[in-house]
């Protein structure tokens, strides 16, 4: 098992939202652990002690969307303060990031945008993941994006990238299985090769999310939307995940067309069984 | 070939101007700018529906979200935190000429940021009554804010779709917007409260005795949690969504 996995459970979780809030409390649905964005819950009032509330009954894991790791500007200072405190209050299981930037100029753009694999780009990543785990005082984890184009001036394949971040900066990976396989289908790689890249000690976490597929122009494009279930070629591709990689907190993630709990329940409840599954294997 | 900083600036452009220097560097062509355009568009648009939702009731989505947009465009938001972004849409809204047929829409959207900036501000204990002294420091989830509409009423009966007895006049109003204990609270004030509420944050002492009704006010104040304690004897400031 991966030492980064030690206070969030090698268990499947779910994504909470604010739908969820009162009947994740109310119910305590049999999952192992929540995940929120970090950025919802910078302030204070109502979202932060629903959060706290929720804390009592489940380990929490820290997402952020809005830091921007790639960004050449480096990281806005109040935003890692804004994180280190929220970390400390709720005692947070995992924090993790995204291979990704969004910040440009001081303009926020709200969106996971892909970096050019330079080493330029991976030197700044790594100088700001090392800057990030500074100044919360601990490793995180770092996600593989979905991607849909590419730059001319890429000199790397993004798992190279993804490996050499985790090595030089000493950060896990938070393995997102559909952004591997949406990436893979958009761009004609191997997925499995991409699993195979990188080093089994260094995965931290699972993501598992829905996709939809787009047509553009005359090609097909699969589209990162969190917006439906897990896919079975995702599934499959998970499973294939676990074989290499030992049983890994795995989380559920939705965060359009949200379903009723027991949907993401259900999907969660599958996931554990694969888990068992590994786990069971890996035992006998 | 360009720096990182030189392609995250093309790439901006291309992204929220349709600037079109970045285009040819897309392996795949330009056209998938347009994915990462889309999502951009959705993320914020939705960010400032949940915001000021009484403002997208009253102009209808497509209005709301040509609007948002050219508000996107003109004030981007700052920083990764899209829950700081909006203070400023009042302010555009006022001189965003198709919006001029509701001439109250930029002052229920100073009300409804008043309102999101409360429930979402910083848990920070409210001043001890005792250790009150000038100035006073407004406590995070505090504003005051000045508008010519009875935006209250009117978010009220968008919000709970009841326009019955609502009178849209105009005349200068002042409205006190907090938390306290989880709830926000907005309590209208007459020039002279506001002034002299105003007049709290600014002065350290006196310039007349204060008559009853403002000692009155003050007492109101405290109690309902709308000063923190001032640091190191910094004084204090009106959070820049105040009037």
């Amino acid at each position: 098992m991966s030492p980064l996995a030690a206070t969030i459970p090698a268990s499947a979780g779910i994504g909470l939202r604010f739908p969820h809030h009162e009947s994740v409390v109310r119910d305590r649905p049999p999952v192992g652990w929540l995940e929120v964005h970090t950025e919802n819950y910078m302030g204070g009032g109502a979202p932060l002690l629903a959060l706290e509330v929720a804390r009592r009954d489940y380990p929490i894991s820290l997402h952020g969307v809005g830091l921007s790791l790639g960004s050449a500007d480096g990281l806005d200072p109040t935003h890692l303060g804004r994180i280190r405190d929220l970390d400390r209050r709720i005692e947070a299981g995992l924090v993790s990031e995204h291979l990704s930037w969004s910040i440009a100029d001081g303009v926020y753009l709200g969106d996971l945008l892909p970096l050019p694999m330079t080493e330029e780009a991976l030197a700044v990543v790594c100088a700001n993941v090392a800057r990030f785990q500074d100044a919360i005082g601990r490793r995180v984890l770092i996600e593989n994006p979905s991607s849909y184009l590419r730059y001319r001036h890429s000199t790397m394949p993004e798992r190279e990238f993804l490996v050499a971040t985790a090595e030089r900066t000493g950060c896990g990976v938070l393995l997102d299985v559909n952004n591997v396989f949406v990436s893979a289908r958009n761009h004609g790689w191997d997925a499995d090769a991409y699993l195979e890249a990188i080093p089994v000690s260094i995965v931290g976490e699972i993501h598992l999310a829905g996709h939809s597929v787009r047509r553009f122009g005359n090609q097909t494009i699969r589209i990162d939307d969190h917006g439906s279930p897990v896919c079975e070629a995702v599934w499959s591709l998970y499973r294939r995940a676990l074989r290499r990689f030992g049983p890994i907190p795995t989380l559920i993630e939705r965060d359009n067309h949200i379903p009723p709990l027991p949907a993401l329940v259900a999907e969660a409840t599958r996931a554990q069984a694969l888990l068992d599954e590994v786990r069971h294997a890996d035992a006998a | 070939m360009p720096t990182l900083r030189e392609i995250q600036a093309a790439m901006a452009g291309a992204l929220l101007h349709g600037d079109r220097q970045a285009e040819a560097w897309i392996v795949e062509g330009p056209e998938r700018l347009s994915i990462h355009r889309n999502t951009i568009e959705q993320v914020l648009i939705s960010a400032l529906r949940l915001t000021f939702p009484a403002v997208g009731r009253l102009v209808g989505d497509a209005f709301f979200e040509a609007a948002a947009l050219a508000f996107a465009r003109r004030h981007p938001p700052p920083g990764g935190c899209l829950n700081d972004w909006g203070g400023s849409l009042a302010g555009f809204l006022e001189r965003f000429a198709p919006a001029a047929p509701v001439p109250y829409l930029a002052d229920v959207a100073r009300l409804e940021w008043a309102v999101f900036a409360a429930a979402s501000a910083a848990d920070i204990p409210p001043l001890e009554p005792a250790r009150a002294a000038l100035p006073l420091r407004p406590h995070p989830s505090f504003s005051l804010i000045a508008v010519n509409w009875p935006v209250q009423a009117i978010r009220g009966a968008v919000l709970a779709e009841d326009f019955h007895g609502l009178r849209v006049d105009p005349a200068p109003r002042w409205l006190a917007v907090h938390r306290l204990a989880g709830e926000v609270a907005v309590r209208p004030l007459d020039a002279e409260a506001a002034a002299f509420t105003r007049s709290l944050f600014e002065t350290d002492r006196f310039t007349a005795e204060p008559s009853p009704a403002h000692l009155a006010l003050l007492a109101e104040h405290l109690a309902a949690g709308c000063f923190q304690e001032t640091s190191d004897g910094c004084s204090g400031e009106t959070s820049d969504h105040s009037a």
